[in-house]
């Protein structure tokens, strides 16, 4: 048999005998030196090789090779450089060079040669095309893969009562099932031509192809290795993003709750200006989504082999996700959250100095924001509700100290703590707290022994009661989400009166509310009661 | 007898040039009136070409589009084509259609003006 050699003309594969090939290539070489030296050159070299490609696919029947004959009328068509000599010009333009590239090789035996692609086939669809690309590029019948993700279908919509955890396992990979087909919907383009056409279902797109198509209808696609190691690589991209999916629902949506809300909500509690609120949104879904979604399309983008898109989908996320990082670091700067920078301590006066002081934690109101509200401890609604979901280590610094007893009688030297309390709405939407001030005893020696020796030499021993010292109550607002952007100065002095209040021996501390349409604002208010040791403190 | 020969071989290459700019300059008023048409792509407009026997040969067309398009005077747009590799679409542009105006008026003239010396008539009776 003669040897043929497999070349490119236009973008579109041939093979011609060697003859053909010298011809080609000689006629070829003639049109460049002819036009490499005009600036339009490589422009005409490639059009009148495109009209080639089109003249030998106009009269290329069933023989395969191109042979010398064919390659000779068709430049009789074209004419030579010669016969249409336009004005020489001595210009000098970019080198034009030829895209006719040669590859000999084998006389070409079957067409697995040809690149199987991924291409959504529009023809036969039942949504995009999806899974019939599929299956056409894994070379099965395009069913297999629409029982695959119908089956996810069903366990999104069907509920298996049996096994609650499998349900919503099975719900979720669901979700993450129509994520994944919508994505790919975007991602992989619809075979439009008739090449592209070819190349789904890896065919010659000549006229070799349809003969093909013809006589075997389905044909494996070589190059195995290279396409394995990137599927495996491609699998482990996309295990990588399906995990870290995992953990952003978790941490962000998902069960991990702080004070019974999950961490992105906290901030429809907290008084910000609506676009620093928005910022730390923005930025934190920002930061756990981009990766997951640049890790997907990787995936998908390795298993697939698919073309680069011309717009770096790659940097873009790369450049989002720093700016991600600058707003998550700009929101949560120490300018912000800073609670020491503004401590302001406010001095209280009694009437007169009392000998029992009660403390009282005012009543919190049955309606807030309208609505009838029940309230309860926050530990026993963490222990109730949310159970070990919840973020423990944090919230056990914000737990109640879980005495039961109403009256605490305190005339111990020691000081004694009660720590913020706080209490929350029962149910899980809407969810409205109340956090009361801390409370701090410390008690001052108020008497000392003094011994006097008078004049005849006679010691006496007395307990003198220093009558200066008198109750003292201090109260200290701390300022969360400090900046002096946000708060006023006048703000902490505000926050102390309305929050401790005074009522002759009786000490009422009331609640801070924060709910999403009353947002907390940031005070925190601790109070220290100075007393003489000699007097007694009862706590409500 | 040798000068006279020099002579004559200059004539005839004049000759050839002068057909040869006089066909190079209708080739050019052809392609932008085939276009003026509808935009078309190489294969059709080689064969209308053909078949009014403008061209013999189809690589003289290809400068001459690429120099029509550097001009200004055409666009071209790519389309997949239902087979083989995807094709150019020339299209006229504005400037395309004034400078198709302006040869509209020069052929008319040229026809006047060469209908006048070779017949002695005015050609301005045919024209209304």
């Amino acid at each position: 048999m003669e040897e043929t050699i497999k070349v490119s003309i236009g973008g579109i594969s041939f093979a011609v005998n060697k003859d053909a090939y010298q011809r080609l290539e000689l006629y070829l070489k003639d049109l460049e030196s002819h036009y490499s030296t005009k600036p339009e050159g490589k422009e005409i070299i490639n059009d009148i090789e495109s009209r080639i490609a089109e003249l030998l696919l106009e009269c290329h029947t069933t023989d395969e090779v191109v042979s010398a004959e064919r390659v000779d009328e068709v430049i009789k068509i074209m004419g030579r450089p010669a016969d249409f000599d336009e004005e020489e010009e001595g210009e000098k333009g970019s080198e034009a060079k030829s895209t006719f590239q040669a590859k000999p090789e084998e006389p070409a035996t079957s067409s697995d040669t040809i690149r199987r692609r991924l291409f959504r086939d529009t023809t036969d669809r039942v949504l995009g095309g999806v899974c019939s690309g599929l299956a056409h590029y894994f070379n099965i019948s395009p069913v297999w893969v629409r029982l695959f993700f119908a089956i996810f279908l069903v366990f999104k919509f069907v509920k298996f009562g049996f096994f609650i955890h499998f349900h919503s396992f099975a719900g979720g990979i669901s979700s993450l099932m129509i994520l994944t087909y919508i994505i790919l919907w975007i991602v992989i383009p619809e075979a439009k031509t008739r090449i592209q056409k070819s190349q789904m279902f890896g065919r010659d797109p000549g006229v070799k192809g349809v003969e093909d198509e013809y006589n075997n209808p389905q044909q494996p696609h070589g190059r195995w290795l290279g396409r394995l190691i990137k599927i495996f690589i491609g699998l482990f991209l996309l295990l990588i993003a399906f995990g870290l999916l995992g953990a952003g629902w978790f941490a962000f949506l998902g069960s991990n709750k702080f004070f019974g809300v999950t961490p992105v909500s906290i901030m429809d509690y907290l008084q910000m200006p609506w676009w620093w609120g928005i910022l730390g949104k923005v930025s934190a879904v920002l930061f756990i989504v981009l990766p997951i979604l640049a890790l997907t399309y990787a995936g998908i983008w390795l298993i697939f082999n698919l073309k680069r898109p011309k717009w770096h989908p790659g940097l873009i996320m790369f450049a989002l996700w720093i700016l991600s990082i600058i707003g998550l670091s700009v929101f949560s700067s120490d300018k912000v959250f800073n609670l020491a920078s503004s401590t302001s301590t406010f001095k209280k006066e009694f009437v007169k100095p009392y000998d029992t002081l009660y403390v009282e934690y005012a009543k919190l109101p049955d309606t807030m924001d309208g609505e009838p509200v029940k309230w309860m401890k926050m530990a026993d609604y963490l222990d109730e509700v949310v159970g070990k979901n919840r973020a423990s280590n944090y919230v056990v610094d914000w737990d109640v100290k879980t005495d039961d007893e109403d009256e605490v009688l305190v005339n111990d030297e020691s000081p004694y703590d009660r720590d913020y309390l706080l209490y929350t709405t029962e149910g899980k939407k809407n969810k409205k707290y109340a956090l009361y001030p801390k409370i701090h005893v410390l008690f001052k020696n108020s008497s000392s022994i003094v011994t006097e020796e008078d004049s005849l030499g006679n010691i006496t021993t007395k307990i003198v009661k220093d009558e200066t010292i008198t109750p003292d109550l201090e109260v200290t607002v701390e300022k969360l989400l400090s900046s002096k952007k946000f708060f006023k100065e006048g703000d902490d002095e505000e926050a102390a009166e309305k929050l401790v209040e005074i009522k002759d021996s009786l000490i009422i501390l009331h609640p801070n509310f924060a709910s999403k349409k009353r947002k907390f604002d940031g005070a925190l208010v601790s109070t220290k009661l100075f007393l003489p040791d000699s007097s007694v403190v009862i706590i409500k | 007898m040798e000068i006279k020969d020099q002579n004559e071989m200059n004539f005839d290459l004049n000759a050839e040039n002068i057909k040869a700019q006089m066909r190079k300059g209708v080739l050019e008023y052809c392609i932008l009136s085939i276009l003026r048409k509808g935009d078309s792509y190489v294969s059709p407009l080689i064969a209308e070409l053909k078949e009014a026997k403008m061209i013999v040969v189809e690589g003289t067309l290809y400068p001459l589009l690429a120099r029509q398009k550097n001009q200004g005077l055409l666009s071209y747009r790519w389309e997949e084509s239902p087979a083989g590799p995807p094709r150019k679409y020339y299209s006229l542009t504005e400037k395309g259609h004034k400078a198709l105006e302006v040869m509209d008026e020069a052929w008319g003239d040229v026809i006047k003006t060469v209908d006048f010396i070779k017949n002695g008539t005015t050609a301005l009776s045919k024209e209304i």
